[in-house]
């Protein structure tokens, strides 16, 4: 037998799925690698969106550290539902799902810290005024989104902080398109009040 | 707001958004051109959705990737111990009952045929809480489970579960096709010079991936898929002697204690 055996038996990866190959791969195709064992590929996945996830988070909570713990349990949630994931191409929606939930929870349990936090002076000596400009627009943005109804704050954010369309805020809610563009409608008219009022 | 009003400010929402018709574009583009505070309202709008779309900068650079990895592993070691530590209590309940049951149905007597039994426990606790799971990848395609059939380009992803009390600590995964050839999966196997090891697994350890999708010359006709769990490592040829002296459909492991997984498939063209 030995001696039949073919020299071409190296386990080989695909060419295409080396680190740039899989930047190129959809986000359902890389689900489906993850599933099969592909490290790389759920990381190439986070790599992707991270960064909006980060954004709506800490738009959502107010509070880096918080943020960050909630995208990363988001995506440790993905990966467990690895093998009944269903690849329908839609896993922004899914991805969002799980990140809105997970805000909710982390917003309603946090509720007394961040009362503290809206209200704190922050420390101010030796910070240039625009820096310090742009802390206090934030810090009103901040208020302001903690004001809004869970509704309209996950719409708000879902479209300027994530940058889905409206198609996909309305998969992600499971809400019509309509209702989307009121409630998107009716977050800014409120976020600019109290913008403006602040 | 007059619902007019509110009519009209959504109007320019929607603009700002890109989301109108060519027609109510021209319209909101007049009422802009007419009405200072039309253009005071959209200038605002911008404003506040720049700033919602501002990058949290030093958020964003963080390595979520690792930390993600880091919690999978941390629940991940601390999820075996737990389920082995409910799976002992019910297995210890369940052989209870059964040991009663015996007892008082059959007789005392029976056992010593209850205890030979039982020395078969090592192989049938192996094939609870060990084996490999398989799926295919197609070219240019995702992984889908290994069904009743592959391609010949298709390659394959393996991951490994190594639960239960006694988990094993090497692992050998090999196919014979219709030529009666082995194909070797895990370890790799480069030149008839060679004669390379089983690979180390980490017990306690469930879907535990093998990172390679690996490609194999098979020929068309049956393939059968082996996993081999054992607690020493066997060499490649070890192994390649076996299967020629018991034959290409093999049903039990080369070595005591051993655990041996047949998983069949047939590659079409």
């Amino acid at each position: 037998m030995e001696n039949s055996r073919p020299f071409s038996l190296v386990p080989k990866p695909l060419a295409t799925d080396g680190p740039a190959g899989l930047e190129c791969r959809t986000d359902d195709e890389l689900m489906l690698l993850a599933r099969g064992g592909l490290d790389a590929a759920f990381a190439t996945l986070i790599r992707r969106h991270q960064a909006r996830t980060l954004r709506m988070a800490v738009r959502y909570l107010g509070r880096d550290a918080l943020a960050a713990d909630v995208a990363q349990d988001t995506f440790v949630e993905i990966f467990r539902a690895l093998p009944s994931y269903r690849a329908h191409g839609k896993f922004s929606s899914y991805l969002y799902r799980v990140l809105l939930n997970r805000c909710h929870m982390s917003w309603r349990s946090s509720r007394a810290e961040r009362r503290a936090l809206e209200y704190a002076s922050e420390e101010t000596t030796d910070i240039p005024e625009v820096e310090l400009l742009l802390r206090e627009r934030r810090r009103d943005l901040r208020v302001a989104l903690g004001e809004l109804s869970e509704k309209l704050r996950s719409v708000v954010l879902l479209r300027y902080s994530a940058g889905l369309s409206y198609d996909e805020i309305a998969e992600t809610l499971e809400i019509p398109i309509g209702t989307v563009k009121r409630r998107l409608f009716d977050a800014m008219t409120k976020l600019r009040e109290s913008l403006e009022g602040a | 707001m007059s619902s007019r009003s509110r009519s009209q400010k959504m109007m320019l929402a929607a603009h700002l958004e890109g989301e109108v018709t060519l027609s109510e574009r021209a319209a909101i583009e007049g009422e802009l051109r007419d009405s200072a505070n039309a253009r005071r309202t959209l200038e605002q709008l911008r404003k506040l959705s720049e700033l919602l779309a501002a990058p949290a900068t030093d958020l964003e650079n963080i390595d979520l990737a690792s930390r993600v990895r880091a919690k999978v592993r941390q629940a991940s070691n601390e999820q075996p111990q737990r389920s082995r530590r409910v799976a002992a209590l019910f297995l210890g309940g369940l052989a209870a009952c059964i040991g009663c049951a015996l007892f008082f149905v059959r007789g005392p007597q029976e056992i010593s045929e209850f205890r030979a039994k039982g020395n078969e426990a090592p192989a049938l606790e192996g094939r609870r809480w060990a084996g490999i799971q398989v799926q295919r990848v197609a070219k240019n395609g995702g992984p889908l489970p290994l069904g009743a059939t592959i391609t010949r380009d298709d390659g394959l992803l393996f991951s490994y579960t190594n639960l239960g009390p006694h988990p094993f600590d090497y692992l050998m995964i090999f196919a014979t096709d219709a030529s009666g050839e082995v194909r070797w999966y895990y370890p790799a196997y480069e030149s008839a010079a060679d004669n390379p090891q089983s690979i180390a697994i980490t017990p306690g350890g469930a879907n535990v991936p093998l990172g390679e999708i690996v490609h194999q010359d098979t020929v068309d006709g049956p393939l059968s898929l082996y996993a081999l769990f054992t607690a020493r490592p066997l060499s490649v040829k070890e192994v390649e002697a076996w299967v020629i002296k018991h034959g290409p459909v093999v049903g039990e492991a080369p070595v005591a204690g051993g655990l041996l997984q047949r998983i069949e498939t047939r590659v079409v063209r």
